[in-house]
């Protein structure tokens, strides 16, 4: 019988890097996370909200925003789309729901918490929306392109946000972010 | 070493450092705050380059960006920079600058023969020299012209620099920081909206620096001392110098280049050399100035003659006396100004020359205290040669008479910088009052303020910097208040049009940076190259780095002049982005060599990596081409091994680069029976079915193979290179063809890692893997279901590219890399092999399987050999379609096998295909080979082809034609099943 151990999919290495007497942003991977989508089957948003609602006492949200906690939220992903993200192991079990298709993607997204001082202007680099903390606020989820990939972005408060992509861009990702942060000087924690 | 043409006092540099820098070899001093330009003029260097054409010594023209002639390569080595403008180069301790365009020195130049044949080289001369013979353009004329015309050369090897891109949100960007953009900005500042302010200069303040002002108590200097210290403390403003804004788009996105370490020898680690900023506004002001225009007489172009404004700035921005003895020419009351500046600067003058008639008396006071005298006139000529020394005068009663001097500060009036306001398409208006285009149509939400609107007087700068900002705040619907404007008196700015002095000797350039006189305009009328714009491509004025921002509207007037047009009817050539060079690091950013595009690494890559895997782009992925080891004398050793292992005990590859797409919902089945031209709803739970996939217009689209996991639940995985297309298709299906559906589609592709295990001991190696039961009885061919490794729950299909035993197992990408090293463990006992594209596509082959090279979109599936499988009594995309005459034609090219006639001989795909004794003509061509390679197992070439009626010419022999890599083969039609046509090594 074979033990499977995951990796994760940035896999970085822990240390200061960049310019070396300032720390501009810190930077974890999330690993270890279950993230679920959600797409509620035809006419049945209402229902799967009640659901819910009934369930984790949380709002699925209907426009671009998170709601939730570090153990379980509800990211916006399109009209009728959520990405669920949480820490209980089996969270794809317990979303199983006549009301929406559920479908595993936990090893589809690599996740990233980034905060700092420079969190701004290290994500100006590469993202186009206006993220001036009074426009992209804590909670929205903005479903964007950085360095030509794909990327969801959320903010938890001024100078900390997550963000997902697709797994297999990690290292060009990495790439972007490290040659981004680097003249800030930042932390990989 | 001293600087002898250093003020003693005044200026906005650092006097209490000194910086060395070295100009063609020779070392220098300067000070921090200086140009390239302003340092060499303090040490008396005014010989700065050669002109583009006739190689003429030149010196500086101006003080800023529009510099047509003093062009410098700047650093050395991989970080040389051609072209460079002295004259906004900022010094940095151990700057190197070379001169440009002579040779072998700036002093002595051979090329300089070219101007004694200047009638031959005039307006058109490429175009009437060097027409016949044509062959000889390419080998003789281009390179010749090449050498001769070029200016600066480039490095020619990797830039070092990093380059950065940011995209930037606000309320109002306003361009240009002088007295109306300063206002501007500071008004909106006030008010809490988001504001930008980017200047071009390394300095804020505009012509604030460069003149005496008085703001109604406070110098000109404080006042912009104290705005930006207001500023600065505002959280609202971002504010950036050394920025250029140098494009405007769309949707109030405009485009500025900051040169964030181009005033250092090396840019700081980590640090970019240039950033390029998208700004998105939602107002904008431009405030960009004017710029001077030169006067045309004869050898205007001689090493200081200069435009007036750009002496006043040399003088009492830089401390530095452009020379000792001045001569002014000017038609307007600018001269006021550089009267007082060459007077306070201790720049003698000998004379203030205008042809205007009367003259207001502050002119005339000024003339009076510099000590020059008035002269109603013209400069005809300046003489001298490599500077000038003397102006020769011709005054209004037709005396004639020459001055000495080491300087001639000349100002023909002013053009307001309108270039921006037409980067959408806006016409500058001619404004024969204040002699200058102005802005007509201006892009959405611009507003344009002060001088680059016309309105040249310090007053009306600041007022109407204020007015627009005020507009610009209500329309982003902030509450604004008008400030106090500071009190100054608007001077006299009267101009009286001088476009050309007649009756002159020498050759009397228009535009300096590509010598264009203003005879080769005269020329260009006479040849009929009349408009704007075919004047601009006959002559070249307006070219270049500088666009003729000196020149423009000289060159125009005189078209005008000898069109006997108004200036009005001539109009202008239209300016598009980019204002300033831009250089391409900075639109390239980080996004070079390999990182040009993203890469996708699946989660085994590493491991195939440590096994020396060899990869190859499949779209954005890499994937292992082929595993070499020890021995291999080229890729075909490790492929031919990596085959034989896996049809003679078992081989694994990794698969995790097929689309993946999750579909659910109760119209599930449905969806697919239509997107594919096969059935799906009669598939089993627990079943896989290959599927084919029609395009509208009734070709292929792609294949695979589609899982039923549930009812509702099904698993489609499409080619990789199809992938996103295939995704695409579907959600437009479900969204916009048949949104009645209940159907729910997701790209599952990224979460599934997975490794197809191949050959006659596949069953075992997955049998010590996963706790289920996987006998042929449990888990026959075609099946699939949910399995467990160790405490993974993963997904097992057992289907076969390669025709042998064999499945594909799956798990969450994150225990991707750990399976990979599970299956080569559990693996040991049978010897088994990764393998990689190219053994998995010598497989397919030896199989028959279609591949990217028969689906090239143009076969139909029959053409494919799988016709039957569209079930023509459902309806399903492409089925209408795919029933045109020509795509039923018996005629068709169509898939078949192909070996050689000889053994040892080979082919290669792209080969044509031909019969015997025919000629090597497209009319003869029957076809061509799609797919090639080497099959180990029956030791020789096999291939598949499309072949015209290729099931009626099985066993005939035709040759493969490739007279690319120069080569004939005699083939033999066959089937294209090569190995098991039976599949019975599929269902053991």
């Amino acid at each position: 019988m074979f033990n499977l151990t995951p990796r994760p999919a940035f896999n970085l290495a822990k240390g200061h890097f960049g310019r070396a007497d300032a720390t501009g942003l810190t930077i974890n991977e999330i690993s270890g996370l279950s993230i679920v989508a959600l797409i509620a089957h035809k006419g049945q948003r209402a229902a799967l909200s009640a659901e819910i609602k009934t369930r984790f006492s949380l709002d699925l949200p209907t426009s671009p925003r998170r709601v939730g906690h570090d153990s379980l939220s509800f990211i916006w992903a399109g009209p009728g789309q959520w990405l669920a993200t949480g820490t209980a192991p089996d969270l794809y079990d317990q979303l199983a729901t006549p009301h929406a298709a559920t479908i595993d993607q936990s090893g589809g997204r690599a996740l990233l918490r980034l905060s700092g001082s420079k969190l701004h202007e290290v994500l100006r680099k590469g993202v186009t929306i206006d993220l001036h903390p009074d426009v992209f606020k804590a909670d929205d989820v903005a479903l964007t392109s950085i360095a030509h990939i794909s990327a969801a972005l959320w903010r938890l408060d001024e100078h900390s946000c997550e963000m997902a992509i697709a797994r297999s861009f990690a290292e060009s990702f990495w790439h972007w972010l490290s040659v981004s942060a680097a003249e800030y000087g930042y932390e990989v924690g | 070493m001293t600087q002898p043409f250093r003020t003693r006092t005044g200026g906005q540099i650092d006097r209490s450092t000194s910086l060395d820098f070295t100009f063609d070899g020779k070392t220098y001093q300067g000070h921090p705050g200086d140009t390239l330009a302003s340092a060499l003029l303090a040490h008396g260097v005014r010989l700065m380059g050669r002109s583009f054409k006739y190689h003429r010594p030149r010196g500086v023209l101006s003080a800023g960006f529009e510099e047509p002639n003093a062009l410098v390569e700047l650093r050395s080595g991989a970080r040389r920079e051609p072209n460079t403008r002295a004259t906004t180069a900022e010094l940095y301790a151990g700057l190197e600058a070379t001169s440009q365009n002579r040779f072998p020195s700036l002093k002595f130049d051979l090329m300089a023969v070219n101007s004694l044949a200047a009638p031959i080289f005039a307006a058109g001369f490429y175009y009437k020299t060097f027409m016949w013979p044509a062959s000889f353009w390419e080998k003789l004329y281009e390179p010749l012209i090449r050498r001769a015309a070029g200016l600066g050369r480039a490095s020619g090897q990797p830039d070092p620099d990093l380059y950065d891109k940011v995209t930037f949100h606000c309320d109002l960007l306003v361009i240009g920081s002088g007295p109306s953009g300063l206002m501007a900005a500071l008004t909106a500042a006030r008010s809490g909206a988001r504001v930008v302010l980017a200047e071009e200069d390394f300095a804020f303040g505009g012509r604030i620096l460069s003149e005496t002002y008085d703001f109604g108590g406070p110098s000109g200097l404080d006042w912009l001392a104290s705005t930006l210290a207001e500023l600065r403390g505002l959280k609202n403003v971002t504010l950036l110098r050394r920025t250029c804004v140098f494009g405007v788009y769309d949707h109030g996105t405009y485009a500025a280049l900051e040169r964030v370490n181009d005033h250092v020898a090396t840019p700081p680690a980590f640090e970019p050399r240039q950033r390029l900023w998208r700004i998105i506004a939602r107002q904008s002001i431009l405030a960009a100035g004017a710029i001077e225009r030169p006067l045309i007489f004869g050898d205007n172009d001689r090493p200081n003659v200069m435009l007036a404004n750009a002496a006043r700035a040399y003088a009492t921005r830089y401390g530095v006396k452009a020379g000792t003895q001045a001569v002014i020419f000017g038609n307007n009351d600018d001269a006021i100004s550089t009267l007082h500046s060459f007077k306070a600067a201790g720049i003698a003058v000998a004379a203030y020359i205008d042809p205007r008639e009367t003259l207001p008396d502050t002119l005339k006071t000024a003339a009076k205290t510099a000590g020059a005298e008035l002269i109603s006139g013209v400069v005809t000529r300046a003489l001298g040669k490599l500077n000038v020394s003397g102006a020769e005068i011709r005054d209004n009663h037709g005396k004639v008479f020459t001055l000495p001097c080491d300087l001639l500060a000349m100002s023909g009036g002013w053009n307001p910088a309108v270039h921006l306001t037409s980067h959408l398409g806006g016409k500058p208006v001619w404004n024969a009052e204040k002699v200058a285009f102005v802005p007509g149509t201006l892009p959405p939400a611009m507003q344009v303020v002060g001088a680059a609107n016309g309105q040249m007087a310090l007053g009306e700068c600041l007022r109407s910097g204020a007015e627009a900002a005020l507009q610009a705040l209500i329309a982003c619907g902030f509450n604004a208040a008008a400030p106090d404007l500071p009190n100054v008196a608007d001077e006299s700015t009267a101009v009286t049009a001088l476009w050309q002095v007649k009756d002159i000797k020498g050759k009397a350039f228009v535009d300096f940076q590509n010598d264009v006189g203003a005879a080769d305009i005269t020329l260009s009328h006479r040849e009929g190259y009349r408009a704007v714009e075919h004047l601009k491509r006959y002559t070249t004025l307006g070219m270049a780095t500088d666009q003729g921002k000196t020149a423009n509207v000289n060159g125009l007037a005189l078209m005008a002049e000898v069109s006997a047009k108004t200036i009005a009817q001539t109009g202008t050539t239209r300016f598009r982005p980019p204002y300033s060079p831009v250089s391409f690091g900075a639109l390239a950013g980080i996004h070079t060599a390999k990182d040009f595009r993203p890469t996708r690494k699946t989660a085994g890559h590493d491991w195939a990596a440590s096994q020396g895997a060899v990869f190859m782009e499949a779209g954005l992925w890499l994937r292992a081409q082929y595993f070499p080891q020890k021995g291999d004398t080229s890729w075909l050793d490790a492929c031919n091994r990596e085959v034989i292992a896996t049809r003679a005990s078992v081989g694994v590859a990794d698969v995790s680069t097929l689309g993946k797409i999750d579909i659910q919902g109760k119209d599930a089945a449905l969806f697919l029976d239509r997107v594919y031209c096969n059935t799906f709803s009669t598939l089993p739970v627990g079943r896989v079915r290959y599927g084919l996939m029609l395009r509208e217009d009734g070709f292929v689209m792609d294949d695979g193979t589609t899982a039923r996991l549930g009812p509702n639940h099904y698993f489609m995985t499409t080619t990789t290179a199809n992938a996103v297309k295939v995704m695409q298709h579907l959600d437009f299906c479900a969204q916009v063809l048949w949104p009645e559906l209940d159907v729910t589609l997701i790209s599952a592709t990224e979460h599934w890692a997975q490794y197809s295990v191949a050959g006659p001991n596949a069953r075992k190696v997955i049998a010590a893997l996963v706790a289920e039961d996987v006998s042929n009885e449990a888990f026959p061919y075609m099946a699939c279901g949910a399995v467990t490794i160790g405490a993974v729950k993963g997904r097992l299909y057992r289907i076969s590219f390669s025709g042998e035993l064999a499945y594909e197992i799956g798990v969450p990408a994150q225990y991707g890399d750990a399976l990979i090293r599970a299956i080569m463990q559990a693996g040991v006992p049978y010897h088994i092999h990764p393998y990689g594209i190219e053994a998995l596509n010598v497989m397919r082959i030896e199989k028959g399987h279609v591949g990217g090279g028969e689906l090239n979109g143009q076969t139909t599936a029959a053409d494919l050999g799988l016709g039957k499988m569209m079930a023509m009594k459902k309806d399903f995309i492409g089925r209408v379609l795919s029933q045109r005459p020509a795509l039923i034609a018996p005629d068709r090219q169509v898939v078949v096998g192909l070996k050689p006639v000889m053994a040892g001989t080979s082919f290669a795909a792209g080969a044509h295909l031909l019969a015997q004794r025919t000629a090597n003509v497209a009319a003869n061509d029957l076809g061509h080979i799609t797919s090639a390679g080497y099959s180990p197992i029956l030791g020789h070439h096999i291939g598949l082809a499309l072949l015209k009626e290729g099931t009626k010419r099985m066993g005939e022999q035709i040759r493969a034609y490739d007279p690319i890599r120069g080569k004939e083969t005699l083939v033999e039609v066959c089937s294209p099943h090569f190995v098991d046509p039976e599949g019975s090594r599929l269902r053991v």
